[in-house]
């Protein structure tokens, strides 16, 4: 494995079991499948999906908190999916998560002095003086005053509350942070500030990030590269900008045309790329591309018969794409438009 | 859509107290606006500004213990805030309907879709002879779900968030009501769903002479529908107008920050 890799997921599946009702059999449900990833130092990593397409779930299987089904987890080069190694990957290699919900991830009954020395509690045993000062400079990184200290979360606003929340994650000088959905639950202006802050606390630690939200817009704007998952595999990864000005999966063009506009001109005939047949809800058929009962574009001969893998795109150099007519979208398109 | 002074529902000088404790608060303070037949009314702000208070007492469904609500509410020539239960209870559904933000907790876990739908169903039936209800299968198909056996048999949790909220539409859409209130429909949503669901809302809108008065702190869901908007804070009207108007000339330096933005 090569050494500047920070961390390496080689063909990762997970598989949950689930009951679709108590009497029935249990049925495995695929989360993840077909999985590899590289992620570099320094980097931010961008994962961008809906809802049950399984980024919360591949951030967590980084961070040793979730176990896969299958495939390797090499960090630095070293393999460390073995029970007694993964449960260290927070402590030995300084990987740290941020959650969304920022009122849910801070004991209620606690003092946010408490909740901070809780975690530092975790990595160093320091004198109460110098760990009082370490209390109140955690705080001042993320610009908050240290009267803070004293209150309790519930006494703080939603964004003030994921501050600590990343105070809490930097105390550990951690190398990497996986933002899941970190700013998702505030709203816009407190959004822009936090995304601010994040970037400037990257630059003065030299962190690692992996930047996990719904909002392709919030994901190309912080993140170098940027990953697109569909119900549990990768469907196109590449440099944020190419992703998010030149998308080629039909699936990343839907999220684009998607996101709202705020001129109402433009915004009443803003229309979906995503196929407009009635909604069944049956399944999608194993062997089929996972998003062929959506896709504008699918047809019955290739997509319903085989996965597609996912494969280079020539153009731009890093890209990989995985659709069976990714180069014909447009010709498509046009003529499912017509017909 | 003809151009009408006509108006379909009146709010005048509406004010809502909430009493917590001995403390009251002020949720709504004197709000007066009103919604053409047809139309699209759209009520923007952020958390707290007292949209959602005004969508629950247009409907009548602000606890009468908790909230004290003065002002008027004018459907034709009635006082949605002066009707007794059981005049309100036939005019839900039939008349006005609701769409609430999170249609998980919205739908009873323990009930199939089937039965969820065909108790709405009764329900306006009874109370509707005169101008006659959608079946499930054509309220289902308006909200652009498949009328099959895969969607009716199946609990809540077994669909997604998208399909739950197009049920909760053809829910709504059953009675063939003049208005519906939608209190944040997409924002639980994936912004895929999300536009799909706007998408609907414009075609139900446009087609079936049904208004909507649109409750969201989004502004591009707004954007996408409402035909004039009014822009909340803290209990009172900042500004209102037209989409155009709000949206891209707004006056008022508080509209001005919440335009400015990034979506």
């Amino acid at each position: 494995m090569s050494k500047d890799l920070l961390v390496e997921l080689i063909d990762i599946e997970k598989v949950f079991l689930a009951r679709k009702n108590f009497m029935n059999k249990v049925k495995p449900q695929k989360a993840l499948s077909n999985i590899d990833l590289q992620i570099y130092p320094g980097e931010t990593l961008g994962i961008v999906g809906e809802t049950g397409s399984g980024k919360s779930t591949l951030g967590k299987i980084i961070l040793g908190l979730e176990r896969p089904t299958s495939g390797r987890l090499f960090i630095q080069g070293k393999e460390v999916l073995t029970s007694r190694t993964r449960s260290k990957i927070g402590s030995e290699y300084g990987f740290q998560m941020v959650f969304q919900d920022p009122a849910g991830s801070l004991n209620p009954q606690l003092r946010i002095e408490q909740v901070l020395a809780e975690a530092l509690g975790t990595v160093e045993s320091s004198p109460g003086s110098s760990r009082m000062v370490r209390l109140q400079q955690s705080l001042e990184e993320v610009e908050l005053s240290k009267e803070f200290l004293n209150r309790y979360s519930g006494q703080m606003s939603g964004g003030q509350q994921q501050r600590v929340a990343n105070a809490r994650a930097l105390l550990t000088k951690p190398r990497l942070l996986v933002l899941d959905e970190a700013v998702s639950a505030l709203d816009a202006v407190t959004q822009s500030h936090l995304l601010r802050l994040l970037k400037k606390l990257q630059k003065k630690h030299n962190l690692t990030y992996i930047f996990i939200s719904h909002d392709l817009e919030a994901v190309a704007e912080m993140s170098d590269r940027t990953v697109v998952m569909y119900q549990g595999r990768i469907v196109e990864q590449g440099e944020s900008s190419t992703i998010y000005h030149r998308p080629k999966h039909p699936y990343t063009r839907g999220l684009k045309a998607s996101i709202p506009i705020r001129d109402p001109r433009l915004a009443k005939t803003q229309r979906s790329l995503m196929r407009r047949d009635l909604l069944t809800n049956e399944e999608v058929p194993q062997h089929a591309c996972p998003f062929v009962d959506r896709c504008p574009i699918s047809d019955e001969a290739k997509c319903i018969t085989a996965t597609p893998q996912l494969t280079c795109v020539p153009e731009y150099s890093n890209h990989k794409v995985a659709c069976h007519y990714y180069r014909d979208f447009d010709e498509r398109f046009n003529q499912i438009g017509k017909g | 859509m003809a151009m009408t002074n006509e108006k379909l529902l009146e709010v005048n000088d509406l004010c809502v107290t909430y009493r917590i404790g001995k403390k009251s608060l002020e949720a709504v303070k004197g709000v007066s606006f009103h919604l053409r037949p047809g139309f699209c009314l759209g009520i923007v702000g952020e958390s707290g500004s007292g949209k959602s208070t005004i969508a629950a007492s247009v409907l009548g469904i602000l606890p009468r213990e908790l909230a004290k609500v003065n002002g008027e509410v004018l459907w034709g020539d009635e006082d949605l805030l002066r009707l007794s239960r059981a005049r309100l209870n036939a005019l839900r559904g039939a008349e006005i309907s609701m769409i609430f933000q999170n249609p998980s907790q919205a739908l009873h876990p323990m009930y199939t879709i089937e039965f969820q739908l065909e108790q709405v169903f009764d329900k306006v039936s009874s109370s509707n002879f005169s101008k006659g209800t959608l079946s499930v299968s054509e309220a289902m198909s308006m909200a652009r779900l498949k009328c099959s056996k895969d969607i009716l048999n199946t609990y809540p949790h077994e669909l997604s968030g998208g399909m739950k909220q197009r049920v909760m539409l053809a829910m709504a859409l059953m009675g063939k009501p003049q208005l519906i209130v939608a209190d944040e429909p997409t924002s639980a949503l994936d912004v895929t769903v999300q536009l799909e669901v706007i998408e609907l809302l414009r075609s139900i809108i446009a087609n079936e002479n049904v208004s909507l008065l649109l409750i969201s702190h989004n502004l591009g869901v707004v954007a996408g529908i409402a035909d004039e908007i009014v822009v909340l804070r803290n209990g009172g009207i900042v500004e209102s107008g037209t989409a155009e108007q709000i949206l891209l000339e707004p006056q008022h330096t508080y509209t001005r920050e919440l335009v400015g933005i990034r979506v």
